[in-house]
C-alpha cells in the first residue's frame, strides 16, 4: 500500500498512541539508559510528543472550520469542497478544540507558575557577590538556582559537616545541574506534560535523570563514586539528627534517593542502543505522523480553494 | 583521579572551606582543606578574587592575611532565599534539591544499602 492511500483517520491517531507508549515505557526505559542521554531523550522526545497531538488537534479543528461558510471565505475555499472531503464530524471537532484549549490553558498555567517560581529564587539570589550562597540553617541542603550566572544555595549545617571531599561532591553535584542546563530539561517535560496528560510520568522520570546525571558527573570530579553514594545518604539522613523536620513538602520522591544509590554502588551504566531507540522512534513516528496529517489536510484545502476571479488571459483588458 | 575543576567550582569550593571553619584562614589553611593537590598561588588568586567581589574579608594575620566569609550582600541573598523557602515557594520542586527528606522505609532501606557506617 502506498502511503498516499493509508487513511488520514491513521495519521491523526498514531501520534496518541504513540504518547502514550512514550508515557508509559519511556519512564521505564530511562532508568536503564545512562542519565545524560535518558535526560536528552526524555526532554526531546516528550516535547515532540506533545507538539505532534496538538498538531494533529489543530487540523481537526482546521478541517472541521473549513465547512463554516465565513472560515472558508478566510481561505478562498469552497465549503461545500471542504464538506465533501471532511474527514472529521462535528463532535470530533467539538472534542478536538475543547482538548485544544484545555492543553493551552494547562500549559500557561503551569509554565507561568513555574517560572514565577525560578524567577522568584533567582532575584533572591542575585545580589550575592559570589556564586555560592550559605543559608544560616544547620540542617544539610543544596540547591541548584539557575541563572546567569546561575548560583548553588547550601547551608551552613551542610559545610560545617561534611568533610572536603563531601562538600566538593555536593558542589559538583549542583554544578552539574547548572552546567547542563537540567532546570531547561525538566521545564520542557513538565509543559509537555502539562499539553498531554499521556505524558504525566515523565517530568519524575526525568528528575530522576537529571539527579543521576549530576552524581555522575560529581563521582568523576571527585573519583570516588562510592563516596559520592556516602554523601547522598548522609544528605538524606542527617537532616533528623541535626535539626526538626522541615515541614516542606519535597519535590524529590524517597525512591529516587535509593534508586541514586543504588546506581551509584553498581558500575556506571552500559549503552543500550535498543532502548534508546525505542524512545526515539516512538518520538519521530509521532512527529512524521503528524506532518502527513498536515500534508493531507493541506491538500484537501488546497483542492476545495475557488479562484473567484478567473485568471486574466493576455492581451485582453 | 579526580578530574580538573571546573573554573566556577574552585570559587565555590574557596568560600565552602572559609564558611566550614569556625575563624578566619590563611591561604595555606583553605589549600589543606581542599581535596586534590592545588597550588598555593591558585587558592590565593582566588581569594583576592572572592575579596574584589566582598564576597569575603581579610585580616592581617603576621605578615599574611585570614580571610573569612564576608555577610553583606551574601547575607542579604541568604535571608532572601531562607524565606522564599519557608514560604513554601518551592512546593512544587522547581528548584533541584540535592536530597529529598524520606520516609521512614526508605531511611531505613537506605541504611542498608549503604552498609555499616565506616
Amino acid at each position: 500500500m502506498s502511503i498516499d492511500r493509508v487513511p488520514l483517520a491513521v495519521w491523526v491517531s498514531v501520534p496518541l498512541v504513540a504518547a502514550a507508549l512514550f508515557g508509559a515505557l519511556g519512564p521505564l526505559i530511562a532508568r536503564r539508559l545512562a542519565p545524560r542521554r535518558a535526560t536528552w531523550l526524555l526532554s526531546v522526545g516528550s516535547l515532540l510528543m506533545a507538539a505532534s497531538t496538538a498538531v494533529v488537534l489543530m487540523l481537526v479543528v482546521l478541517s472541521a472550520a473549513g465547512t463554516v461558510p465565513a472560515v472558508a471565505g478566510l481561505g478562498h475555499w469552497s465549503w461545500q469542497r471542504v464538506e465533501a472531503g471532511q474527514h472529521f464530524g462535528e463532535g470530533m471537532a467539538a472534542v478536538a478544540l475543547v482538548a485544544l484549549a484545555a492543553q493551552s490553558v494547562s500549559a500557561v498555567h503551569t509554565g507561568w507558575q513555574r517560572g514565577q517560581g525560578l524567577v522568584a529564587a533567582w532575584i533572591a539570589c542575585r545580589s550575592s557577590p559570589a556564586q555560592l550562597v550559605v543559608l544560616p540553617d544547620a540542617r544539610p541542603a543544596a540547591f541548584a538556582v539557575p541563572g546567569w550566572p546561575g548560583r548553588i544555595v547550601t547551608t551552613r549545617g551542610l559545610l560545617e559537616n561534611f568533610c572536603p571531599a563531601e562538600r566538593r561532591a555536593v558542589l559538583a553535584h549542583e554544578q552539574a545541574h547548572l552546567d547542563g542546563h537540567h532546570d531547561l530539561h525538566v521545564t520542557g517535560a513538565v509543559l509537555a506534560a502539562a499539553v498531554n496528560p499521556l505524558l504525566r510520568a515523565v517530568p519524575g522520570a526525568l528528575r530522576l535523570a537529571t539527579e543521576r546525571w549530576a552524581d555522575e558527573a560529581a563521582a568523576s570530579a571527585i573519583g570516588d563514586r562510592a563516596l559520592v553514594a556516602a554523601t547522598i545518604g548522609r544528605a538524606a539522613l542527617e537532616p533528623e539528627r541535626l535539626g526538626p523536620r522541615s515541614s516542606q513538602a519535597m519535590g524529590v520522591a524517597g525512591s529516587d534517593v535509593e534508586a541514586r544509590v543504588a546506581a551509584l554502588l553498581r558500575c556506571p551504566a552500559a549503552r543500550r542502543p535498543l532502548l534508546e531507540a525505542i524512545l526515539a522512534v516512538l518520538a519521530l513516528t509521532a512527529i512524521g505522523a503528524s506532518m502527513l496529517a498536515a500534508h493531507d489536510i493541506g491538500e484537501m484545502l488546497q483542492a476545495a480553494i475557488v479562484h473567484v476571479h478567473p485568471p486574466a488571459v493576455a492581451g485582453i483588458p | 583521579m579526580a578530574r580538573r575543576r571546573a573554573p566556577g567550582a574552585l570559587e565555590a569550593e574557596v568560600l565552602a572551606a572559609l564558611w566550614a571553619a569556625d575563624r578566619s584562614l590563611t591561604p595555606e589553611e583553605v589549600r589543606r582543606q581542599l581535596p586534590g593537590e592545588l597550588a598555593y598561588t591558585t587558592v590565593m588568586t582566588i581569594l583576592v578574587r572572592l575579596h574584589e567581589k566582598r564576597a569575603v574579608r581579610r585580616e592581617a594575620l603576621g605578615r599574611a592575611y585570614a580571610y573569612a566569609p564576608l555577610l553583606d550582600e551574601a547575607g542579604l541573598s541568604a535571608r532572601r532565599m531562607q524565606a522564599l523557602l519557608e514560604g513554601g515557594a518551592d512546593r512544587d520542586g522547581v528548584l533541584s534539591r540535592f536530597v529529598a527528606s524520606l520516609d521512614e522505609n526508605s531511611r531505613s532501606a537506605l541504611r542498608k544499602a549503604l552498609g555499616p557506617e565506616p
